[in-house]
């Protein structure tokens, strides 16, 4: 196989690899009716914001998680990397909302872009972190990239992925609704214990090991993560407009709610990242 | 969009490695997922930049009358958002000129601005025409 051929190969299998982690995040939500919703109804200006703000995010995710060796690859390397994981995003979010009847002949222009927006930001996320997902054995040479705060941006993405899902549902506000100041404090306490047993106590393949003590590897993975995972579902609630109209209060219990799953995410990215 | 791990190396072959370039094609790809970013924000921007801040205004129109069964006729009637927000849970209501009895109602669930949406009244008594209807939305909720 001459270089051009393997090359194209190499490219082909990186497409569909990348267009299988697109559904893998994505589909969940084209299938969820408050994605169809969100999408029409959301201010057109935060959706412009929502597709500006995730390119970097890309750009970082396929860095550390992206369909490629990282090693020897620039920054233009990554870039590259970042805008072929949102056009495959993009393809495969309309192929798949598409398919499932969600966009038909009666979209105007700007339901349109509203739902390709909405969905193509999760599916783009879901291609640029295909190669761990898909490729195995990968991960090893990658994961001594940039120590502590790669694993900080485990447990972000980790979070984000399952996080992403629940977000835009209205269960997120109702439960809010009825967790009181004692029971959400509860509740997040729990949520770093989650967190916590997932990565440094249980006995799960590819589990964090450290010889530092307990409160040492507490404070600053444990705290750190959950305060992480707690920024990554206050961004998701404002994204989704789930914060629009609360007060204070029922957004941070908003927050503390879908931290339960993203706790749950972002100590498991670990494991299946 | 090389990976190291894809058997190749069993097979005898040399295992493929483009080194810190990106290949031409999957520049290619990235121009196009580029092209998309622009478009897409682009259209999101001069959306968000000319909407109308109006209320949600409705206009209906009957499209089709048909008879169901000796007694019983349905109206069908589009729904259209000429006003500047979308409007939730839109109520249309529709009784015949002729008859002071309850009237029909049905209910669309999201209407964007500018787009249309349509709906069927079931009326008794004799085939009613267009005239003879008074339609309107009485009520529907902001999103």
């Amino acid at each position: 196989m001459g270089s051009d051929q393997a090359q194209a190969h190499e490219l082909g299998r990186g497409a569909a690899r990348a267009g299988a982690g697109a559904l893998l995040l994505g589909l969940p939500l084209v299938m969820t009716m408050e994605m169809w919703e969100l999408g029409v109804v959301l201010p057109p200006l935060r959706l412009a914001g929502l597709v500006l703000l995730s390119l970097p995010v890309l750009v970082v995710l396929v860095r550390y998680l992206g369909f490629r060796d990282g090693k020897g690859l620039g920054l233009a390397d990554h870039v590259a990397d970042a805008l072929v994981a949102f056009g495959i995003g993009v393809a495969t979010s309309l192929a798949a909302m598409l398919v499932v009847g969600v966009l038909d002949g009666g979209r105007t222009v700007r339901e349109l872009a509203g739902l390709v927006a909405i969905q193509s930001v999760p599916a783009s996320m879901g291609a640029a972190i295909a190669r761990s997902h898909f490729v195995a054995g990968t991960g090893g040479d990658q994961r001594q990239l940039g120590g502590y705060r790669y694993e900080l941006l485990l447990m972000a993405v980790g979070c984000a992925l399952l996080a992403f899902s629940v977000a835009p549902t209205a269960e997120v506000v109702l439960l809010a609704g009825r967790v009181g100041a004692l029971q959400g404090a509860l509740v997040a306490v729990a949520s770093m214990a989650g967190l916590h047993a997932i990565v440094y106590s249980l006995g799960f393949r590819g589990q964090h090991r450290s010889d530092a003590p307990f409160w040492s590897v507490f404070l600053g993975y444990t705290v750190v993560g959950y305060v992480i995972t707690l920024a990554v579902c206050l961004a998701l609630l404002w994204t989704f407009g789930q914060t629009d109209g609360a007060g204070v209060r029922l957004v941070l219990v908003e927050a503390v709610v879908l931290a339960v799953p993203g706790s749950f995410g972002a100590g498991a990215a670990r494991l299946v990242l | 969009m090389s990976d190291d791990l894809d058997g190749d190396d069993q097979s005898g072959r040399d295992p493929v490695s483009f080194g810190s370039s990106t290949p031409p094609a999957e520049w290619a790809m990235a121009g196009v997922g580029a092209l998309l970013a622009i478009v897409l924000v682009t259209v999101l921007v001069v959306v968000g930049l000319t909407t109308r801040r109006e209320p949600p205004g409705f206009e209906l129109r009957v499209t089709e009358v048909s008879v169901v069964d000796a007694d019983t006729s349905l109206v069908r009637v589009d729904v259209s958002n000429v006003g500047g927000a979308p409007a939730e849970a839109v109520l249309v209501e529709g009784h015949r000129t002729d008859d002071p009895g309850p009237p029909s109602r049905a209910e669309v669930d999201h209407l964007s601005a500018g787009s249309m949406a349509s709906v069927g009244l079931f009326f008794t008594g004799p085939r009613p025409e267009p005239d003879d209807l008074d339609l309107r939305v009485v009520g529907f909720r902001h999103p």
